[in-house]
């Protein structure tokens, strides 16, 4: 591993407990060897004890759960449906594989702030029940094809290169139809998986104005670092995608996004990015106190106009949502008319006031929304 | 548990007492029958509290206890009254010592929780924050009220637009909506401006199309008054032809 991101590690880290049923694992002796001095002897009743007593952790016991590690074997199904397929969001078709949860970067937005109730940062030992579960899933298809991503309570890449499980993953996919692998991230910790190529296997990356990042994505990697990331992806020969998600208001909103988009057109041609998709800001309700607490009380998200929407969560007005989308899509379509853009865990209404049409109907986006048979 | 704050203003004159060994544990709770406690253990002394006390209450509680035994474990206190989760109890508690008196009048009648006391966490509680919070409960807000309105305060403080204005009103309801309309300002002028230039559009004096905000959707609200279902339609056909005047409001 690269030095200074084996420093990164050594700061963002108090304490790694290896689970008694994980202690053989690849991963568990990949910590091991990586990080000797940070090893605790895991104790069932002790960790027991941490566990907050009920509901929400408090910010300390959420920041703490950021700097202890847990090395454990998941004992549900790892393959779930992604939470934004409901009758409420128009959602593409997509499926999410949680290899750990919990994060060690710290997004001011994130919604594991009021998700998580554990006071770890738990890695998932047992992959190989991940695989298999893959396995299954793609005989159900029949040859059809859905996306899968590793990063919808952890970043993908965030702990990869320790893990390694993105390499097998894209391993397993290797010689497999009917799947393709998305991993999702806000770091550049993509070297070690340059020499692994694949057509099935996508690294998106979550973007935003710089202005965006410095203020409320606390911990990650800079645009300029994402952005390099993802050249050097394309250039392996990796598909590559970007998220910018979530589009936050602030009062320069439309010259930082129009930077962006300059930025990503200078960079990367539409025929390099199958998909750009777009959301805007939201939160659970209960998730403001927590954000204001642990962050500046000023920042543009704690200072945001957040409404309840139809689905309980807390959004900015709908005709400004639709209005930076449409200032995003028109921004993009004046650069190159062939750019992909499709709304995230977005309302039909704001599809319409975006697109005046429905996601299915958009040219370029139908197949991404077209049903697929459920799992 | 810090509990060496002065917590005077916990106490409420009321006339009712009662007394555990030698300790006056609470001065009030008309709502409790006077008992003599003297010769009953503790956890049975705090399973009746339990049942009649909200949380100030057993604040007030664990603090008299507190003075006259300063090895009792107050942690143990809450847990036996069913206030498990200590983090937040530990900085209710502090915020508690700091709070006005007024504050912890309104808590105790409208049964706060520790976790209602989430709206204050990791806020450095000033003497102007302070004087915001003792002039609004003079509004006498329900605790709904209550809780949104320190909240949309303390966004205002920390964006620099709590304004005098929000220290001197006298009515709970119009504060909080005045707040409200300052917090969410953006929204409130666009929504205006809609409503402004709708209201323009000549549909006739049989019909009315208002606009109405439903949380983070703006909606549009036709109504349409007719004698005759001849007259209905000419109305529907003017609204039907000031379509695009309606599309271009809107935008
Ligand atoms: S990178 Fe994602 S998971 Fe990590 S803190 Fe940010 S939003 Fe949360």
């Amino acid at each position: 591993m690269e030095l200074n991101l084996l420093k990164h590690y050594q700061e963002s880290f108090d304490n790694i407990y290896i689970h008694p049923d994980s202690l053989s694992s690849d991963v568990a002796r990949r910590f091991t060897s990586l990080f000797p001095e940070k090893i605790k002897s895991y104790d069932e009743k002790k960790q027991q004890k941490l566990k907050p007593s009920s509901g929400i952790m408090t910010s300390e016991e959420f920041n703490q759960s950021k700097r202890n590690i847990l090395i454990k074997p998941y004992e549900g199904n790892f393959f779930k449906q992604c939470p934004g397929n409901n009758s409420l969001s128009a959602c593409c078709n997509y499926f999410v594989l949680n290899l750990g949860s919990q994060c060690h970067f710290n997004c001011s937005y994130c919604y594991l702030q009021t998700f998580l109730n554990t006071p770890y940062l738990i890695v998932y030992s047992n992959i190989e029940k991940a695989l298999a579960e893959l396995e299954d899933v793609i005989k159900k298809l029949n040859g059809k094809t859905v996306r899968v991503g590793t990063g919808e309570v952890i970043d993908s890449l965030g702990l990869d290169p320790i893990t390694e499980y993105s390499k097998k993953i894209i391993h397993f996919l290797k010689d497999k139809e009917g799947v393709t692998l998305e991993l999702k991230t806000k770091s550049d910790f993509i070297n070690h998986l340059l020499s692994e190529a694949s057509e099935k296997t996508t690294f998106s990356w979550s973007i935003n104005p710089e202005l965006i990042i410095k203020e409320e994505e606390h911990g990650t990697a800079n645009l300029k670092q994402r952005l390099e990331a993802a050249r050097k992806c394309r250039d392996a020969g990796f598909k590559i995608g970007f998220h910018i998600d979530p589009v936050i208001w602030h009062s320069d909103w439309k010259k930082s996004y129009l930077e962006l988009i300059e930025s990503i057109n200078l960079n990367f041609k539409p025929s390099d990015v199958p998909y750009i998709s777009l959301g805007a800001l939201r939160i659970q309700p209960e998730q403001r106190h927590m954000m204001k607490e642990r962050f500046k009380r000023d920042s543009f998200v704690n200072q945001a106009e957040m409404l309840k929407s139809s689905d309980g969560k807390l959004r900015y007005d709908a005709s400004l949502r639709s209005e930076m989308f449409k200032f995003i899509v028109d921004g993009f379509k004046s650069k190159n008319r062939a750019w992909n853009i499709f709304l995230c865990m977005e309302s039909p209404e704001t599809w319409l006031s975006t697109y005046e049409n429905y996601p299915s109907k958009v040219d370029g986006l139908k197949d991404l929304f077209t049903p697929r048979p459920s799992l | 548990m810090n509990f060496a704050a002065d917590l005077s203003s916990l106490y409420k004159e009321t006339p009712v007492e009662q007394v555990w060994g030698s300790i006056r544990l609470t001065k009030g709770f008309s709502n409790l029958k006077q008992i003599n406690l003297k010769e009953i253990p503790l956890q049975e002394v705090l399973s009746f509290l339990g049942e009649g006390l909200n949380f100030l209450d057993h604040v007030r509680v664990a603090k008299c206890i507190k003075l006259a035994l300063p090895d009792f474990d107050t942690d143990e206190y809450f847990k036996a009254v069913n206030y498990h989760h200590t983090s937040y109890l530990l900085k209710s508690l502090e915020l508690i010592s700091i709070l006005p008196k007024s504050f912890i009048d309104w808590a105790t009648e409208k049964n706060i929780s520790p976790k209602d006391f989430r709206v204050f966490f990791g806020v450095d509680l000033n003497d102007e924050l302070l004087r915001f919070i003792d002039a609004s409960l003079q509004t006498k807000p329900s605790k709904s009220e209550g809780l949104l309105i320190f909240e949309y305060a303390l966004d205002l403080y920390f964006s620099k637009s709590l304004d005098e204005k929000f220290y001197n009103f006298k009515d709970a309801s119009k504060l909080l909506s005045a707040l409200k309309k300052k917090r969410f300002l953006k929204t409130f002028e666009s929504d205006e401006l809609v409503e402004s230039k709708i209201s323009k559009i000549d549909f006739g004096s049989d019909s009315k199309l208002k606009t109405m905000r439903d949380g983070d959707k703006r909606l549009l609200f036709l109504e349409v008054k007719s004698t005759h279902p001849l007259k209905l339609k000419t109305a529907i056909e003017r609204i039907s032809q000031n379509i695009t005047k309606i599309e271009d409001a809107w935008n």
